[in-house]
């Protein structure tokens, strides 16, 4: 259980000839909850799909405990590392319990059904996930939040110490957001799973953040726990908008209150 | 999970298959009972009658399934690797492409074994695979159903306008043509099975120890890859299997539309997804449904007898067309 130290050092990549990513140097936080903030287009979704292997770094190294990425199997590298993507799908009809099984794709040998191990980790999936009870229903069948639980414990079944989650809560109301972030916190604190996400939401971002990244036109611009990071300068510089920072009262995290041009506000 | 649906599906399957095997062999311009049938195993010298009809129809029916078989599963996995519920065979032009093919080696370059054709029929299929796909990926939103459909038929059309062009002034070629091109597994021998059975086999073989990576594949390409499958390697083994599966059929059978469309349709949306199984019972059922279409065109076509490929065609159109009223979901 010591494959966990994810480390990109002066990446760079893009769609085509266009670079997104100009030299980013990143260290994953072992066991903690991490979130990459950034505006739309800032890098931040290109950032995760480099780390998950989905696109390849056009120059610069990442490595996990040291070894590059490029050197492991790609069955390997799945065994250590999970995303969930933007969007999932699934195939019409299937039953969530074969779907989060779907996880255990890295682990299987050749041609073999599913072992004791196997069922040992879908079973711990659902369990983590609350959809037990949701085993043999459709996928169809489901409410947005259920789908995207069942989403998230396919990535759990794969049993890898680092998850990227590319927001997980988007589509999703108020408290579908808030049931799936605290399940993720749990897991964090129960399993140690180091998590990476990107969210939109700057407030949730910080209430459930160990460590921010915020970027900017590819390039990190600043990194830290949120109080350290989230200030009025800080949000000007990653949207570009004026804010207010007050004190969450339940958390005491910081929390973003953005100014409109309505308000009649000068900073 | 292997569920007593799917344990259900099996029993079923295999009971309408060798039911469909029996009938197929005793059932035809002239019927023959059950004891023509044992005599016909027990006694391979016999001179009665009735033994040799059974004698004489065995390739044929050993073959319907094989080819069915061989249909249905080179269906599936074109739909599988497309995503697309109304892949197949037929739909995509494939077939057309290996007829034209075919057409062309026949005519000039004067192939006539059967190998050469199964070698065409290939190399044909492949080509217009290809350039269908890549003609339905075009614009925005990828290769969806009815773009699939669409860029399919229009390719098949007019591959299929070149074969005219190519057989009609030809009445030599036309005469053979005419019988393959309907399709047909009437007129097959032992020989053409031990011909087509290699080739088969590989593909069945093939697609079967695909069968984890397929179950991955039909998850998001993003999930599949984070979950360590090399998504474009399997992608193209299960193409190169499903194109050489019914490449192999149509060479000699010429082509035969729709049972690879129906059959793994139809077992996905009553069993779902576990591709080992869907391979298997796609096989067992798209032999069965090729051999009763086979009866029925002697049924329907009496004193003579339809085709096969007009047979599955009639049962396959009107159910195509509840397919594709139904992918309108667009997943698998």
């Amino acid at each position: 259980m010591n494959s966990n130290t994810l480390i990109a050092k002066d990446i760079q990549a893009g769609y085509g000839q266009k670079n997104i990513l100009q030299s980013v140097n990143i260290h994953i936080p072992e066991n903690k909850i991490s979130v990459i903030l950034g505006s739309n287009g800032s890098g931040k979704s290109t950032m995760l799909k480099t780390f998950c292997r989905l696109m390849t770094p056009t120059a610069g190294l990442i490595t996990l405990d040291g070894t590059p990425l490029s050197q492991i199997k790609s069955k390997d590298i799945a065994k250590s590392i999970g995303l969930l993507p933007q969007t999932s799908i699934a195939p019409e009809g299937i039953k969530v319990a074969e779907l989060v099984s779907r996880g255990r794709y890295p682990h299987r040998q050749f041609m073999t059904g599913l072992n004791k191990d196997d069922y040992k980790a879908i079973e711990e999936a659902m369990e983590a996930m609350k959809i037990t009870e949701l085993a043999d229903r459709s996928i169809d069948e489901l409410s947005g939040g259920q789908r995207q639980r069942v989403f998230i414990a396919l990535a759990l079944a794969q049993e890898t110490d680092i998850l990227f989650l590319d927001e997980p809560t988007t589509y999703l109301d108020i408290a579908y957001q808030i049931e799936i972030l605290d399940l993720l916190k749990e897991l964090n604190k129960k399993r140690g799973t180091t998590i990476v996400m990107v969210l939109h939401d700057i407030n949730l971002s910080t209430k459930y953040a160990d460590y921010l990244f915020a970027m900017k036109d590819g390039t990190l611009i600043k990194q830290g726990t949120p109080s350290e990071i989230i200030t009025e300068d800080t949000i000007r510089k990653i949207y570009g908008i004026d804010s207010v920072i007050i004190r969450d009262p339940i958390s005491d995290s910081p929390f973003v209150i953005p100014v409109s041009a309505h308000d009649n506000y000068l900073s | 999970m292997n569920s007593k649906k799917t344990q259900l599906a099996y029993i079923i399957g295999i009971s309408i298959l060798i039911l469909a095997l029996f009938i197929s062999i005793t059932y035809g311009v002239k019927s023959v009972g059950l004891s023509d049938v044992i005599d016909a195993f027990i006694d391979s010298n016999s001179t009665d009658y009735n033994v040799n009809i059974v004698q004489a129809r065995i390739p044929r029916s050993v073959f319907g399934l094989i080819a069915g078989a061989a249909l249905s599963i080179s269906g599936l996995l074109m739909q599988s690797i497309t995503k697309n519920p109304i892949a197949d065979p037929s739909i995509l032009g494939v077939n057309t492409g290996a007829s034209l093919f075919i057409v062309i080696g026949i005519t000039f370059f004067n192939l006539q074994s059967k190998l050469s054709y199964i070698g065409v029929s290939f190399i044909g299929a492949i080509i217009t695979a290809l350039f269908v796909y890549k003609l339905a990926s075009a614009g925005y939103g990828g290769p969806t159903p009815i773009k699939l459909a669409i860029a399919g038929a229009a390719t098949s059309t007019a591959l299929s306008s070149f074969v005219s062009l190519i057989v009609m002034p030809n009445s030599s070629v036309m005469t053979t043509y005419r019988f393959w091109q309907i399709g047909s597994i009437g007129g097959t021998s032992f020989d053409d099975i031990k011909l087509v059975l290699p080739f088969i086999l590989i593909g069945i073989i093939l697609s079967i120890l695909l069968s984890n990576n397929l179950d991955t594949i039909l998850l998001s390409e993003d999930t599949a890859t984070a979950l360590g499958l090399n998504v474009n390697r399997t992608k193209a083994i299960a193409a190169f299997s499903g194109v050489l599966l019914c490449a192999t059929v149509t060479a000699l059978a010429g082509p035969i539309s729709f049972v690879g469309l129906m059959v793994p349709h139809i077992i996905r949306m009553v069993l779902c997804s576990n591709h080992l199984h869907l391979i298997c019972l796609s096989g067992i059922y798209g032999a069965s449904i090729l051999l009763i279409s086979d009866v029925l065109g002697r049924i329907l076509g009496r004193p003579g007898e339809l085709e096969t490929g007009i047979m599955t065609a009639i049962i396959g159109g009107p159910i195509f067309i509840i397919i594709i009223r139904k992918a309108k979901v667009q997943s698998l």
